[in-house]
């Protein structure tokens, strides 16, 4: 004895070419798609309609999302942008944002879906800053920031930052962006001046990291590289799962408090936080 | 005698496969007819949409009784059971869309994953020329639509 069971027949059946990629339909493009990167996924939208359809799915974009993009857009932007698919709130993020004053600028690596944050020298504690003497801010367009400080010298070279940002969850590397030299323009071209550059190659500098949850790192390193910009590495810290819903709070400095002999000659543009999987394409900045 | 659901398969090639619960509750769309008010014995046909020939449904019943066995190597019989190379023939390519599109209706999660991620493999990296070519997809859109898609697309996502 048995009871018949009717098909629930779905739209997609009275295809006239069966298995074939151009007859999918939309949401089966999207389960596709789902697997690519965002790059992919827009440059795919193009193909047909079914694919273009897709590649707005808001399941598909979710997925791409930070876990907390919600807390991310609310600290970068002050409120959250409503009536928007979630592709373009993928957009939005992955456009380079102001906050904080313009002291920091944050953004989305495209790909990968990793968050970056920039700090400006403006946005740091950088001992002396206000003493004329030691330090100035040099307008430069070799700046995110269009402005660099440079100091002449000092006995007590210290940068400190503490940041409250609401990193989703990985591994992220600091870096500071610096130079031996100033940077200037001479008839157009780039020069840069190294002729009050001293006091690096006598003992090097200390990059230490704290975060809220215990984390720590240390490390020196003799800064060497005269007349070009250059990432150094401070440090790095993990986010965890637990804590990507909620703000993650580091502090972290950069120090040459050797009383010793003074230095100087150095230009500072930044501070970077970038995800560790993506470190090796910071040079394109 | 235990519940069991019979798939029956129309068209070319017409077959029954006969399910025991251990592989019927792995497609979604059925498991629920195991809490039915049927009796105990009895035996439920499902009928497939024309479009799922029998060899398909036999593959993806294949996938269903190997899974346990198979978990324990599992990049094995992946490449063993959607035999990919790396360009695909016409005949491969239909085969594994039609086992996507086929769990996706039976609501198997599990090969809907692996399907459309083989699929996404072999769309990676690849020009929208080059997929229209080898996966003979028509173009739909307009000139005007597709310039509207490219410029909606990769240049808004920014620097």
């Amino acid at each position: 004895m048995g009871a018949s069971h009717s098909a629930l027949h779905k739209d997609h059946l009275s295809s006239p070419s069966p298995y074939c990629l151009g007859d999918l339909p939309e949401d089966c493009v999207a389960l596709i798609v789902e697997n690519l990167d965002p790059v992919e996924i827009c440059r795919l939208s193009k193909l047909n309609r079914a694919f273009r359809g897709a590649s707005w799915a808001d399941f598909v974009w979710e997925s791409k999302l930070p876990t907390n993009y919600e807390a991310f857009l609310e600290r970068i932007l002050g409120g959250f942008p409503e009536n928007l698919q979630k592709r373009d709130i993928y957009a939005c993020l992955c456009r380079v944002n102001s906050f904080d004053q313009g002291t920091k600028k944050v953004w989305m690596d495209k790909r990968s879906g990793g968050v970056c944050l920039s700090i400006s020298a403006k946005g740091l504690s950088i001992t002396g800053i206000d003493d004329r003497r030691y330090w100035t801010h040099i307008p430069t367009d070799e700046s995110r920031f269009a402005s660099v400080a440079y100091l002449q010298q000092t006995w007590w070279f210290e940068i400190d930052c503490e940041i409250d940002f609401p990193f989703p969850a990985g591994t992220y590397s600091i870096f500071f962006r610096l130079q031996l030299g100033q940077s200037g323009k001479w008839f157009g071209r780039r020069v840069c001046n190294t002729e009050q550059v001293h006091g690096w190659d006598i003992k090097p500098v200390r990059f230490q990291l704290w975060t809220e949850d215990g984390q720590y790192s240390s490390s020196q390193c003799v800064l060497t590289e005269r007349g070009r910009w250059s990432h150094y590495h401070g440090g790095d810290f993990v986010v965890r799962e637990s804590r990507s819903s909620s703000s993650t709070k580091i502090k972290f400095s950069m120090t040459q408090i050797d009383c010793t002999h003074t230095k100087g000659g150095l230009s500072l543009d930044s501070v970077i936080v970038y995800p560790s999987s993506c470190k090796d394409r910071l040079n394109r900045f | 005698m235990s519940k069991i659901i019979v798939l029956k398969c129309v068209g070319h090639n017409p077959k029954d496969f006969e399910l025991d619960k251990v592989v019927a509750v792995q497609f979604g769309l059925i498991k629920d007819l195991f809490h039915g008010d049927f009796d105990a014995e009895s035996k439920i046909v499902v009928d497939v949409p024309v479009k799922f020939n029998s060899y398909i449904i036999g593959r993806i019943i294949e996938f269903c009784r190997n899974r346990a066995s198979w978990s324990s190597d599992r990049a094995y019989w992946e490449q063993d059971f959607f035999h990919p190379c790396r360009e695909p023939n016409q005949r491969k390519r239909k085969e594994l869309i039609a086992i996507m599109e086929a769990s996706e209706y039976l609501c198997m999660e599990s090969l809907v994953e692996l399907t459309t991620q083989s699929l996404a493999n072999y769309l990676k990296g690849k020009s929208p020329l080059t997929i229209r070519s080898l996966w003979k997809v028509e173009g739909d859109l307009t000139a005007e639509e597709e310039a509207k898609a490219l410029a909606m697309g990769v240049a808004k996502l920014g620097h």
